[in-house]
């Protein structure tokens, strides 16, 4: 029994290192999204990062809209 | 070049948005690069004040690339201001062009979004729209792909499609994908009809490529294989 209970430990321990939780995937998320907002060429100018304030600041300023599609999640 | 002086000075008269697709749960239009046309990263698009899309950029990524693209999109956006307005006063020829404007420059977030306004227009108006409607079907399946099981799932979908007489008719950025992964599920089932069609089809539309002529050669000799195994 004692080693039955010894090998499922090590299982579980073994699995909960193997696999990361989704919120430590999330965490990483973030943390890379946070690192996409700091990006020097968002700070030269300003960008609407809203898709629905582009669309109104477009709609009252009667201005094309420069849209740059990009990602965080990975490189 | 976006965090350049020059880009700077160029953009004041246009609105900057910058969509970051995260994959962070909760995050808002997560999918917005797929309705946009989109398929890969970076990917840089002009829109109207609606969310049309009125052009995509071709040539450098640099300010000389980008008037370019803005001198497009206004001509475009121009175009699609006078159909707005006309189809606004109630002009049926206006609604029904506007509509197909809409399929192909991202104006639908969802398939289902457009087949509600399809379904509204009268059977007449109908019939023109069904290629354009399937076209952007294609567009957003393929913009929305999320694994190679999801890839092979929509090769299937392509297939059953090709299969039925129906098939995509855009622009050939997409067709490659779309032709790609109908061959992948023909392959995967040893189907030869579709994959005799998707022949065709590659050969008419990429024909003078190498690459692709010997791609087309290798898909020929599989098919004679399978022909050969069900004798």
């Amino acid at each position: 029994m004692n080693k039955l209970v010894g090998v499922v430990g090590v299982l579980v321990v073994g699995l909960s290192v193997a696999t990361p939780s989704a919120s430590a995937q999330d965490d990483e998320l973030s943390t890379l999204k946070a690192r996409k907002l700091a990006s020097p060429f968002l700070a030269r100018v300003t960008w609407h990062l809203d898709y629905d304030l582009a669309l109104a600041d477009a709609a009252r300023s009667g201005r094309l809209i420069f849209a740059y599609f990009t990602r965080s999640y990975a490189p | 070049m976006l965090a350049t002086k020059e880009f700077t000075d160029w953009s004041a008269g246009y609105v900057l948005f910058a969509h970051i697709t995260t994959q962070v749960p909760g995050d808002k239009h997560q999918d917005l690069l797929a309705q946009k046309g989109g398929n890969g990263f970076p990917h840089l698009v002009m829109l109207e004040p609606s969310g049309m899309v009125v052009a995509q950029l071709e040539g450098d990524r640099d300010v000389a690339g980008f008037a370019a693209m803005a001198t497009k999109g206004q001509a475009k956006a121009a175009e699609i201001k006078k159909l707005i307005d006309a189809a606004a006063g109630g002009d049926k020829a206006a609604q029904v062009a506007l509509f197909k404007v809409r399929l192909e420059v991202g104006s639908f977030a969802t398939v289902a979004d457009a087949r509600k306004e399809f379904d509204a227009l009268a059977d007449a108006d109908k019939a023109a729209l069904e290629q354009p409607l399937y076209d952007f079907s294609v567009r957003l399946r393929l913009g929305q792909l999320t694994s190679q099981e999801d890839a092979l799932a929509a090769g299937k979908e392509f297939a059953e499609a090709i299969r039925a007489g129906k098939s995509f008719k855009g622009d050939t950025g997409t067709a490659q994908g779309y032709w790609s992964l109908a061959v992948n599920y023909a392959k995967s089932v040893k189907d030869v009809v579709v994959a005799e069609r998707c022949i065709a089809a590659i050969t008419e539309l990429f024909g003078d490529n190498e690459n692709a002529q010997r791609f087309v050669k290798q898909l020929t000799d599989e098919v004679a294989t399978w022909k050969a195994e069900k004798k």
